[in-house]
């Protein structure tokens, strides 16, 4: 499944790159993660739990920045699995930061999505709405967390 | 499928204890339509399954003194079609019972369970919203009363907090002049489930409604209330306000683009079906576009 999506962050392309790289910002914004630890300076071990009606899954997500302009854009690949449902979820994802009127930052990302096992049983339609659905709850978290930074 | 135990308690109040014991591993079924097919994908792989289909009080339609309707939320949808009371006073909702699914699913399946599970892609959420009904929710720790506006928090999510069941459905006490449509659009004829869905529910003479709700649903994520059918209240129905509302509506709506459609042919389907609709409820000659 191919993820693509924008939106106009209220800051600067260097504060919203800090931002986005910040573990503990992305802990408290990225919906569902449970917990992120830092295993050097470009790879990530997240645990992130998403639930779509009665099914639960838990995926803990080893990633790796593979490629990086700072402030500009980067590309990260990752995977993990959920042992519970046996499934497996690998990601390949840019992110790209422009500079926008007014002091703003549009910020892109582009991300190819796999997912294997039961889960994948659930249905591709509801994965994708879900995802859209985190995107919105995730980019209202960042833009709150800027909008309270400004203020 | 994995082994779990599973109870059958014969009241609420057993049935909340075991789920208050069980805690997150513990599910409940009611007719088990949706959960049997996630058991046996092993999608989910509770330690234990709490069936409803002992309760009696979870069963039965009745109308209390107040003129309230009280449809228990294991009544399924073939006992709501078949229902004198709901036939009699919300006509709409007991037509909805009868087209929604197929046979089997409407013999087996339960409105309470159809709400707790929350698919968007479903008929009742958004017919009940119109119509202002409620829910009542039941734990260890006592009774909710909820609108269906607080039920139904998000995509596959509602206001049902671990622990809780959902006890019964009310209808508010039928209004004067009270008068509901429901139209649904199926992708194609063989499909079951509803690509879109347009509830709206009208009070006072339909030459002047006093009140008008007009719901969109299976297009959205979670049904949506369209404000702007309030222009059609305390005035007489044009053609050119219906045309108004219908457009009004299909852009209030944030659509689902998924397999079944994507979002701007949601979008157009809605502003058809909704002025159809609303052409056909109020008596107007309808729009064909
Ligand atoms: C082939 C098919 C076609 C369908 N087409 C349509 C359609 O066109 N329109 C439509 O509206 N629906 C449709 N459905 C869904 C149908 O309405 C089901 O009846 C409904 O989704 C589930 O009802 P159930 O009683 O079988 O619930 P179950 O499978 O028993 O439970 C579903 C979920 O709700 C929970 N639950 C059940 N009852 C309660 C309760 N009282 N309190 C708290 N939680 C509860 C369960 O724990 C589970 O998570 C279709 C289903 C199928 C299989």
């Amino acid at each position: 499944m191919r993820i693509e999506k924008q939106a106009l962050l209220g800051a600067s392309t260097e504060r919203a790159w800090a931002l986005l790289l910040d573990p503990v910002v992305m802990a408290a914004c990225v919906p569902g993660m449970a917990s992120i630890e830092v295993i050097s300076d470009t790879e990530y071990l997240a645990t992130i739990k998403v639930r779509i009606s009665f099914v639960s899954a838990s995926f803990r997500i080893r990633t790796t920045i593979v490629d990086q302009r700072p402030s500009v854009w980067l590309r990260s690949v990752g995977t993990g699995e959920d042992s519970a449902l046996a499934s497996t979820l690998r990601h390949d994802t840019q992110i790209a930061l422009e500079p926008a009127p007014e002091g703003q930052t549009l910020f892109r990302v582009e991300s190819d999505v796999e997912v294997l096992g039961r889960v994948g049983a659930f249905g591709l339609s509801a994965m994708k709405t879900k995802a859209d659905r985190l995107w919105d709850a995730f980019v209202e978290a960042l833009q709150s967390r800027l909008a309270a930074e400004a203020g | 499928m994995h082994d779990f135990d599973y109870l059958e308690p014969e009241t609420i109040d057993a049935a909340c204890a075991a789920l208050a014991a069980g805690g997150e591993d513990t599910r409940i079924m009611a007719g088990g339509t949706a959960l049997i097919l996630a058991l046996r994908q092993r999608l989910v792989m509770p330690l234990r399954v709490v069936s409803l289909s002992r309760i009696a009080e979870l069963r039965g339609i009745h109308q209390a003194d107040s003129g309230e309707i009280s449809i228990g939320a294991c009544v399924r949808h073939a006992d709501v079609a078949q229902s004198p009371l709901v036939a009699g006073h919300y006509p709409m909702l007991a037509h909805l019972a009868s087209v929604l699914a197929n046979p089997q699913v409407r013999n087996q399946g339960t409105l309470g369970g159809n709400l707790s599970y929350a698919d968007p892609s479903t008929d009742p959420p958004g017919c009940l919203l119109a119509i202002g009904a409620q829910v009542v929710l039941r734990s260890v720790a006592g009774e909710r009363r909820l609108s269906m506006e607080e039920f139904l928090v998000d995509y596959f999510e509602t206001a049902l907090q671990p622990g809780e069941l959902l006890a019964r459905i009310i209808l508010p006490a039928p209004a004067a002049g009270a008068h509901g449509t429901y139209a649904r659009h199926l992708r194609t004829a063989a499909e079951h489930r509803p690509m879109a869905n347009v509830s709206i529910f009208s009070a006072g003479s339909l030459a002047r409604p006093k009140k008008v709700r007009l719901v969109v649903a299976a297009a959205t994520p979670v049904p949506v209330l369209i404000e702007a059918a309030r222009m059609l209240e305390d005035a007489m129905p044009t053609c050119a306000a219906i045309e108004a509302v219908a457009s009004a509506a299909a852009m209030a709506i944030e659509p689902l683009s998924d397999a079944r459609a994507d979002g701007e042919y949601r979008r157009t389907v809605v502003r058809v079906l909704a002025a159809r609709s609303l052409a056909g409820h109020f008596g107007l000659p309808g729009d064909a576009s």
